[in-house]
Order: C-alpha cells, then sequence, then structure tokens
C-alpha cells in the first residue's frame, strides 16, 4: 500500500496538483486576503479587553471567552438561536418539499406558479422584514384585515408581540422557493420508471413515496439540511426588524429584541456597537463559528446514516 | 378514458386548486405591500383600517426615484454587481474544475475549508477588514468588490464541482493529445458544456450583490454606494420619520430587476439546477 | 497567461489610485443622514467648490463609526444624535476643540450663537455649558411642547389648551386618562404616546424644578433613592400601566410620531420640529394645536430640555481642520444654514437665523412661539459621562414588559430599571479606568 501513496513522485501527481491550485488560486487569493487576514486580526482583538472607543487596550487572555460562558444572557442566545434553526429548517425543507410535489408533475401554468412561489425568496430580507412588518401589524396590517373580514378571528392579532419567533418564521415559509427549487432538481432525477414498476406491483402513493422518492433525493435533503443550518445560526436582521418593540425611525438596531429572539448574531451586534464592547462581542461571534463548525462535522460524519447512496459512487 | 388517465386528470386537478390557494396566500404580503405605497403618510395607521387609499398616491413612485436619485445608485449597484459577479462566476468555476478534475490528497480537506467559510459569521471578518485596510489605505474603493468576487460562493464552487464531474474525461484526453495547454482545454471545452451553470451562478451572485448592505454601508463613501443602503437609510424626513409609504414603492422599483433578470432566465436557470446538478 | 495579465492589470490599477488621490481637491468628509444633508445642497457647494473643497458624505452606521475611529479614519465632521453624548465621547478623545476656529469665525460669530441652544456642545470634562466648543447644533427643539389634536379633544369635551400657561403635569395624566379610547377590550386611540426614551429627558425637567438630581454621587454614576426621584420615574411608568401609552398589550404600529399623524393619539411631547412633519396632513393646521412644555406647580417654575440635540462635531483627527471648519460654517451659518432654517424643522444654532423660520399659517406661527419662549427656560438634560442618551432605554423597555403584564410591581420595576443603570454607568467607569 505505501508504495503507491508516495505523493508527489510521479509526473502525473505533480501536473495534476500544480494545475490544481493554478485553478484555485484565484479563490485563494480572496480567501487569504478577506478571510485569513482579517480572522486573524479579529481573533487577536477577542483575546484584549477592546471597547469600541478604546482608552486604554491590555491584552486578558481567554477572559471573554470564560465571561461569556457565565453570562445566561448570552447563553440563551445560543438557544433561541438554535432553536430557530431547528423550526425554520423544518418550515423550509418541509414546505421546499410540498411545493415541489405540487409542481413535479404537468400542469397548466407551472412556470407560472414556479415563478411566484420562488419570488419571494428573491426579495432581499431587509425588504421582506419590512413588508411584513407592516403586513402584521394589530389593526391595520392587512392580513389582520383579511382574516377580520373573512371572520375568522374577532379582531387584529399583534403577531409580533404574542410571538415574536413565530412571526419571523412567517418568513421561513413565505421565502421556501430556495428548497422547493432544489427539491425539483431532485425529484427530476428519479426515473419515472421506478415510480410505474412499484405501481403496477400495486404500491399506492404513500408507499412510492417513502420507498422510492426519499431514499434517492436523500441526498439533495441532507444538502438541505446542512446548509440550511448553517445559514440559520447566523440569522441576524430579522429579530430586529420584527421586533415588537417601536423601531425609531431607520435605526432598526437601536432597541433590543426581546430575549426570545435575541439570536446570537443579533445580541454580537448589539454588544459591539450599543454596549461598546468589541472584543467581547467578537469573542461571541468565534464561539458561534466554532459551534456551527463543530455541529456540522458531527453531523456529516454521524448525521448521515439515513442518506442513501448509490452502489457505484462516480468517482 | 383509462384509470391511470382519470388519476392523472384528478391529481392535476388537486395540485392546481392547492397551488391556487397557496398563490393566493403568497401574494397577501406583496398586495399589502403595493396598497402601501399609494397611501399617503397619515393613511398609513388610520382606524377603522382600510385596505385601499383615499385616493391613490401614484407621487409616491415618482418621489421613490427622485427622493434618493434612485438613478445614480442604481447605476452604482450594476456597476459593483458586475465588478463582483465576473469574478465570482469565473473564481467559482475555476475552483469547482480544480475540486472536480485534480483530485489530490488535500482535496477533501481544502473543500471543507471552502464550505467552512460559510460559517464564519460576516462580522468577524468585515470590521477586522475595515482595520486592515484602513492600513493600507485602501478605502472608499470599488476594487474591494472585485477581491471579494474572488473569493467565489461556495455553493456555486459545490455546483460547478457537480457539473464538472458529469462530463467525462474522454474530453480532456483528446484536447491533450492535440496538445492543448491547462487553460485552453478548459475554456475551449469545459465552458460551453456548463454553461447553464454560468447562469445560475450569475444570478446568485446578481442576487447576493444587490442585496449586501454591511459592505458598502462600512467601506463605501456615499457618492459610490449601492441602491441597497439607500433604500434601507434615506427614506427618512429629518427626526426620525420613516417614509414607508415611499419606502415600499421604492422596494418596488429595487425588486424588479431581479425579478426582471429570474423571469428571463428562468427556463435555462431551473434548468440549470436540474440538470444533473446536485448529486450530493 | 489570461491569469496573469489580469493580475498586471490589478497591480497597475492598484498603483493609479494614490496619484489619482494626490491630483484631487481637498475632500471634507460628512458622516450624516441623507436627511440631516440632502444630496441637492453637497452637490450645489461642491459644484460651486469655493476653497476647492468637496464633500463626501459617508452613511451614519454606529458600527462603522466604531471601526473608522479605531483606524484612525473617521470623517471629518460628524452628526451626533445627541449632544449630551458628547460627555461620553470627549474623554476618548473623539471629538476636536473648536474654540479658536468658532472665536475667530465671521460667519458663526460667538455672539450670535444661542447658547442655551447649544448648550450641550460646550463641555469642561464636567458641566455643559462651560469650557471648549465641541460644535454646534444643526437646530434644536423644545422637546416637552405639547402637540395635540384639537378634533379629538373637542370630541371628548375638553377646551383646547392654553398657548401661554403651561399646563402641570398632573393635568397631563388626567387628559390622558380622559383621552383614551377602549374598544371590546383593546385600545384603539392613546391618550398620550412617549417617544421611547424621552422619558428620562422629560423627568430630568421635572426633577430640576423640584431641586432633585438624578445620581446620589458626585460621579453621577449611582442612581438617586430618594422616594421624590422614584416618584418621577414612577409617573412615567404609570403611563405604561394603565395603558395611556402603547405597551406590549397594546402595541401601537409604529413610532409616536407616525401614530400621532395617523391620528391614533391624542397628546405627544415632540416638540418644534414636529410641526414639519404633520405639515403633509390635509388640514394639519386647522386640526393640530401646541401648548408649552408641561410644569410640575401651576405657575411655577419651568425648566425644558432639548435632550442633546443633534449637531455636528469634528472630528479629533482630522487631517483637515481648516477645510472642515468651511464647510461646518456654511453648514450652520451659510447657505445651507439659512436654507434649512427656512424649512422649518428646528430652532436654528445662531440667533439671527430665528426671523427665518416659518409662520405661514397659525400653526407655524404658534409652534414657532411656543419653541422660542420655551427656549427660554432650557437645561441640559442631567446625563452622566459612563453612557450614551440611548443605552439608557433599552433597560426601562425590557423591565417595563413585566411591569405590565403584572408580573412584577412598580417598585420592583423602579429597583431594575436603577440596577441596570447602575452597572451600565459602572462599566462605563470601567471603561476609562475609574
Amino acid at each position: 500500500m505505501e508504495g503507491i501513496r508516495r505523493i508527489g513522485a510521479s509526473p502525473l501527481e505533480r501536473h495534476k496538483r500544480t494545475s490544481f491550485y493554478i485553478f484555485l488560486a484565484p479563490w485563494l487569493i480572496g480567501f487569504v486576503l478577506l478571510e485569513v487576514v482579517p480572522i486573524i486580526w479579529g481573533f487577536q482583538i477577542s483575546l484584549t479587553n477592546r471597547t469600541s472607543f478604546p482608552v486604554a487596550i491590555k491584552y486578558v487572555g481567554l477572559k471573554n471567552y470564560l465571561t461569556l460562558f457565565q453570562d445566561a444572557d448570552i447563553l440563551g442566545s445560543y438557544w433561541v438561536s438554535f432553536v430557530y434553526t431547528i423550526l425554520n429548517t423544518l418550515i423550509g425543507v418541509v414546505t421546499g418539499f410540498i411545493f415541489a410535489l405540487l409542481l413535479d408533475r404537468q400542469l397548466p401554468g407551472r412556470g407560472f406558479f414556479r415563478t411566484i412561489l420562488y419570488f419571494p425568496y428573491m426579495i432581499p430580507l431587509v425588504a421582506v422584514g419590512w413588508i411584513f412588518r407592516i403586513f402584521l401589524e394589530r389593526d391595520t396590517g392587512f392580513l389582520n384585515i383579511v382574516l377580520v373580514n373573512l371572520h375568522i378571528i374577532p379582531s387584529g392579532i399583534p403577531y409580533m408581540q404574542q410571538s415574536p419567533m413565530g412571526s419571523i418564521l412567517m418568513l421561513s415559509f413565505w421565502q421556501a422557493g430556495w428548497s422547493m427549487i432544489i427539491f425539483l432538481g431532485a425529484l427530476s432525477t428519479v426515473p419515472r420508471e421506478l415510480y410505474e414498476v412499484a405501481t403496477i406491483d400495486g404500491a399506492g402513493y404513500g408507499r412510492r413515496v417513502r420507498h422510492i422518492m426519499l431514499p434517492l433525493i436523500s441526498p439533495f435533503i441532507f444538502f438541505q439540511l446542512v446548509m440550511s443550518f448553517i445559514y440559520a445560526m447566523q440569522a441576524f436582521i430579522q429579530p430586529y426588524i420584527l421586533n415588537p418593540r417601536p423601531i425609531r425611525g431607520n435605526w432598526v438596531m437601536l432597541n433590543p429584541p426581546p430575549a426570545e429572539t435575541f439570536f446570537v448574531m443579533s445580541r454580537a451586534y448589539y454588544i459591539i456597537t450599543s454596549q461598546h464592547k468589541f472584543a467581547y462581542g467578537l469573542a461571541m461571534l468565534w464561539v458561534l463559528f466554532a459551534v456551527v463548525l463543530v455541529l456540522t462535522i458531527l453531523f456529516v460524519k454521524f448525521g448521515g446514516f439515513w442518506v442513501y447512496t448509490e452502489a457505484e459512487e462516480r468517482k | 378514458m383509462t384509470t391511470i388517465q382519470t388519476r392523472e386528470r384528478w391529481s392535476a386537478s388537486l395540485r392546481f386548486v392547492a397551488l391556487v390557494l397557496i398563490v393566493i396566500v403568497f401574494f397577501l404580503p406583496l398586495v399589502s405591500m403595493l396598497v402601501t405605497s399609494l397611501k399617503r403618510m397619515d393613511e398609513l395607521y388610520r382606524v377603522p383600517a382600510r385596505v385601499f387609499p383615499e385616493a391613490a398616491v401614484w407621487e409616491n413612485y415618482g418621489l421613490a426615484w427622485t427622493l434618493v436619485n434612485f438613478g445614480k445608485y442604481l447605476i452604482n449597484s450594476i456597476i459593483l454587481t458586475i465588478l463582483y459577479a465576473v469574478p465570482a462566476v469565473m473564481s467559482s468555476a475555476f475552483a469547482g474544475y480544480a475540486f472536480s478534475r485534480f483530485q489530490v490528497r488535500e482535496s477533501r480537506a481544502l473543500f471543507l475549508v471552502v464550505l467552512s467559510t460559510l460559517m464564519i459569521p460576516v462580522m468577524v471578518t468585515m470590521m477586522p477588514l475595515y482595520m486592515v485596510l484602513a492600513r493600507a489605505q485602501f478605502v472608499n474603493q470599488r476594487g474591494l468588490w472585485f477581491v471579494w468576487g474572488l473569493s467565489g460562493i461556495p455553493f456555486i464552487i459545490f455546483l460547478f464541482r457537480q457539473f464538472f464531474s458529469t462530463i467525462p474525461a474522454s474530453f480532456e484526453e483528446s484536447a491533450r493529445m492535440d496538445g492543448a495547454g491547462r487553460f485552453r482545454i478548459f475554456f475551449s471545452i469545459m465552458f460551453p458544456l456548463v454553461q447553464t451553470g454560468l447562469i445560475v451562478a450569475s444570478i446568485f451572485a446578481f442576487q447576493w450583490s444587490w442585496s449586501e448592505f454591511l459592505m458598502p454601508v462600512l467601506f463605501l463613501s456615499d457618492e459610490k454606494s449601492t441602491l441597497a443602503v439607500k433604500i434601507a437609510m434615506s427614506y427618512a424626513d429629518q427626526k426620525e420619520n420613516v417614509l414607508y409609504n415611499i419606502g415600499m414603492a421604492g422596494i418596488v422599483y429595487y425588486t424588479l430587476p431581479l425579478v426582471i433578470v429570474y423571469f428571463a432566465l428562468q427556463k435555462r436557470f431551473v434548468a440549470g439546477l436540474l440538470a444533473g446538478g446536485l448529486k450530493g | 497567461m489570461k491569469a496573469l495579465s489580469r493580475v498586471l492589470i490589478l497591480i497597475a490599477l492598484a498603483a493609479l489610485v494614490p496619484m489619482m488621490v494626490q491630483a484631487a481637491p481637498v475632500t471634507v468628509k460628512f458622516m450624516s443622514s441623507e436627511a440631516d444633508l440632502p444630496a441637492a445642497f453637497v452637490d450645489k457647494f461642491n459644484q460651486t467648490n469655493p476653497d476647492k473643497i468637496t464633500i463626501v458624505r459617508t452613511e451614519p452606521d454606529y458600527g462603522k463609526f466604531m471601526v473608522e475611529a479605531a483606524s484612525g479614519n473617521a470623517s471629518d465632521l460628524i452628526n451626533v444624535g445627541e449632544g449630551s453624548d458628547l460627555a461620553y465621547y470627549v474623554p476618548r478623545g473623539l471629538f476636536r476643540d473648536i474654540t479658536s476656529y468658532i472665536n475667530k469665525s465671521k460667519v458663526l460669530k460667538p455672539a450670535d450663537i444661542d447658547p442655551l441652544g447649544n448648550v450641550n456642545y460646550r463641555y469642561d470634562g464636567k458641566e455643559f455649558g462651560k469650557g471648549p466648543w465641541y460644535g454646534l447644533t444643526k437646530d434644536y427643539n423644545n422637546i416637552g411642547a405639547i402637540t395635540y389634536n384639537k378634533e379629538m379633544f373637542k370630541a371628548a369635551g375638553i377646551p383646547p389648551l392654553s398657548e401661554t400657561v403651561p399646563i402641570t403635569y398632573d393635568e397631563l395624566y388626567q387628559l390622558a386618562k380622559k383621552l383614551t379610547k377602549k374598544s371590546g377590550g383593546k385600545v384603539t386611540t392613546w391618550g398620550y404616546d412617549i417617544q421611547t426614551g424621552w422619558w428620562k429627558f422629560l423627568a430630568s425637567d421635572m426633577a430640576y424644578m423640584q431641586g432633585l438630581s438624578f445620581f446620589s454621587d458626585a460621579d453621577q454614576s449611582i442612581m438617586n433613592t430618594d422616594p421624590k426621584m422614584k416618584d418621577i420615574w414612577k409617573y412615567f411608568a404609570r403611563f405604561f400601566v394603565e395603558d395611556l401609552v402603547p405597551n406590549v398589550k397594546n402595541p401601537a404600529p409604529s413610532w409616536t410620531g407616525a401614530n400621532f399623524q395617523s391620528d391614533r393619539v391624542a397628546i405627544v411631547q415632540l416638540g418644534y420640529w414636529y410641526g414639519a412633519q404633520l405639515r403633509t396632513n390635509p388640514n394639519f393646521d386647522k386640526k393640530y394645536g401646541w401648548a408649552p412644555t408641561p410644569v410640575m406647580k401651576k405657575g411655577g417654575t419651568r425648566v425644558t430640555n432639548t435632550l442633546g440635540a443633534t449637531g455636528v462635531c469634528m472630528y479629533a483627527k482630522t487631517k483637515v481642520p481648516d477645510q472642515a471648519f468651511k464647510v461646518f460654517e456654511w453648514y450652520m451659518g451659510g447657505d445651507y444654514g439659512v436654507e434649512r432654517a427656512k424649512t422649518g424643522w428646528g430652532i436654528p444654532p445662531l440667533k439671527s437665523l430665528e426671523p427665518l423660520l416659518p409662520e405661514a399659517n397659525v400653526f407655524d406661527k404658534s409652534r414657532k412661539l411656543i419653541g422660542l419662549d420655551d427656549a427660554k427656560y432650557f437645561k441640559p438634560w442631567q446625563a452622566n459621562e459612563w453612557a450614551i442618551a440611548t443605552n439608557w432605554d433599552p433597560i426601562w423597555t425590557a423591565n417595563i414588559e413585566p411591569l405590565v403584564r403584572g408580573q412584577i410591581t412598580m417598585d420592583q420595576f423602579i429597583d431594575k430599571w436603577y440596577a441596570g443603570l447602575n452597572k451600565l454607568f459602572a462599566d462605563g467607569k470601567a471603561e476609562v479606568g475609574r
């Protein structure tokens, strides 16, 4: 075995490696300049007691990290971010799946439906936030006007005040288009013959879904779970725009959201810019990175048992 | 009609009805946005609540354009988007090609590094980046968008890796036998085959850059700033009075280019994602 | 090969940049919102380009300000939201002493500068209104002045308020009670609404009028536990508990000004400038009325304030102080200063510009008279140097919610309010090593 694995020995191997790095070069340049350099600098700052407008900076080692692990509020932020991530992923993926199922086969106006359901995902998140803030208002919001006029509810519900998390999760539903598109792609890779054969064998719709469709699209589900997890843990602006507390002018980030939606990124930004604790906020973000990295690696390594892979893997 | 055909008909009808209902629900926030954009400021929160304004204030759409000098910032946004998207797509395609074709020992680890860049919270890099650039005197420069583009889009790198994996090695082999160098092979043979991938990548890059807010605020002064910043910050009077009605009209304008591009390219876009694209 | 040529182009571009920078006229960076520094005026200035100065506006963002200051690269002129924050910023070396510039200025004559309106822009390390000048207000306002909805008053059978004799805060509370309307257990119109955080500015007035201080120590870092002082805070908390202002149980659609503008609130205390916003309402001059800032006792001492007033300061490490000051002059008393005074969005920093305030109708006349009258009683609100003004507010907002929901008592609320503030101030002290 060892004899075959001498790296860089063969000219083919060297040629491969050179090509690899030449083509990877643009990404590497961007990565080093925009990620590595600031990361190192930023990490170094998190080891100091630097405030926003520092008078005297000194190194405090890991003190920021130790302090934040004892801060109940901050630990609470990690928890609510986690809860949001789970719920957001569930809603997004399930909704996307249902939409994809509805659109998978021929029907009139398919392209139109597909566009309408994908369209909200294209609207930038800040704009979506403001649209919903006005949409969900208790007395004058359109949603309540519709529901009251249809006699579904007696009078307007203050969504943002009663359930800040629920209001934010509405966005997950409205913007499920990303998941729908991926599922449409996934469903198109399942050969139709498999369904037909199963139908002939007497399998009902539910069994066809469970035994043919789901296993064959499981890699796509896995991909979405990972991606959604990474993005949702870093959610930042939604709690501010859908803040049940009043917003002063444009300064969305002046009034902190309530504890139940004070996500990690939102709180870190607040700590840095409003509480002026620059180093402390950066430490909090580093812990977030570590948490997301570890959980993702664990999930990829151990959570993929249900993913169906072809017997012959493409090399 | 056979039972299978009747079942197909039934299924299609049910799905159609379900979709119509869903689309109606999806439209609700958009209706809210449109009617708000046509109201006077004092009509916004009146009770008893009315859906439609007393008299549609079409001037809001004119004001949405003039109040923030929409044209100028539209051009700024387009410039920055192109400055970002071109290197982003190229760099992602290159990287996807590298990961797909040249499997070396480090490939797996480096690919994980690519993925892990998604996990780095943006503030961890943005604020220290400013401090680094300020030292290098490289502030208020559009060139930063080019460098940002170079760092690619991890999802698109992944996508391209999948695309290139579906192309048989025989294409390259024959080109190599003809004596073509690395880049010749890449451009002349690989590229046309993954054209739809380019469309998907461009749309994502466009969407990303169009909505990016933090970077223009931190790194650019007003005359180079983007629409995203203007939409968020400039539809306001003095003293904190945000003009929500005009702001909604502004959002309509702002989202329009994205919609137009997507609509024009949607067949290719969907095809690109569908075509042998996303195998885990 | 293509990649190599691309790299070469980049290097060439990078080399050109410093050359282009040197050839340009002097740039003065001005951190301000667009509304406070409209593009039209910036363009006009840049085109006429006196003294070869070009103004470049940058978007005001706190994170940006922070990293810019950390890199020694902040904008030359900075729009400061509240002048009282100077107590926090000056010890941290952020702003430049411009007294010498002001004394020599022909546009901003020291005698012309309104001392009470601009009081927060002079700070000697301990007190406002004394010591070096760090800037001027862009405009100031009597934020305690009452704007009220005459139609709602009429419907409730209440006579209009006097424009010369202030009502008392007790009377204000009674009016709020009378004017709050409910339907089906929910509040549909509130009798009163208060802008987030402005309770502390009004509380400052009330404290002054009774000879009380917010703080119990010389350092101004510990809240005063005197029962009379606590009563002042309780006065405002009571509005929330009794549903007389929007709260978490009865949320209003937007901020105070927008709520009042949609006729959902009967009385607000926002200030002279608010009249400019109301002018877009149909019939505004007949519908809305003005009254002076309330007092504690009828006919008693009057104290009002202008929060800190929004203003402009010069960055301590600016590389172009002379040119920045020229822009500052233009902004305060030059072309743009004159234009701004005419818009009626605030009382100008210079006395000579006051006649320019609009008086075209009854509404504008009355708010102007009340504004200039109230301004005679300005006292800087009782800020300290340990925190900026907006940092007080989340503590109140977070704790008022359990109070409104009945989960804590009023006394517990005051204790939590005090505890939160004391911690905030202790942190601020630690930042500067005290």
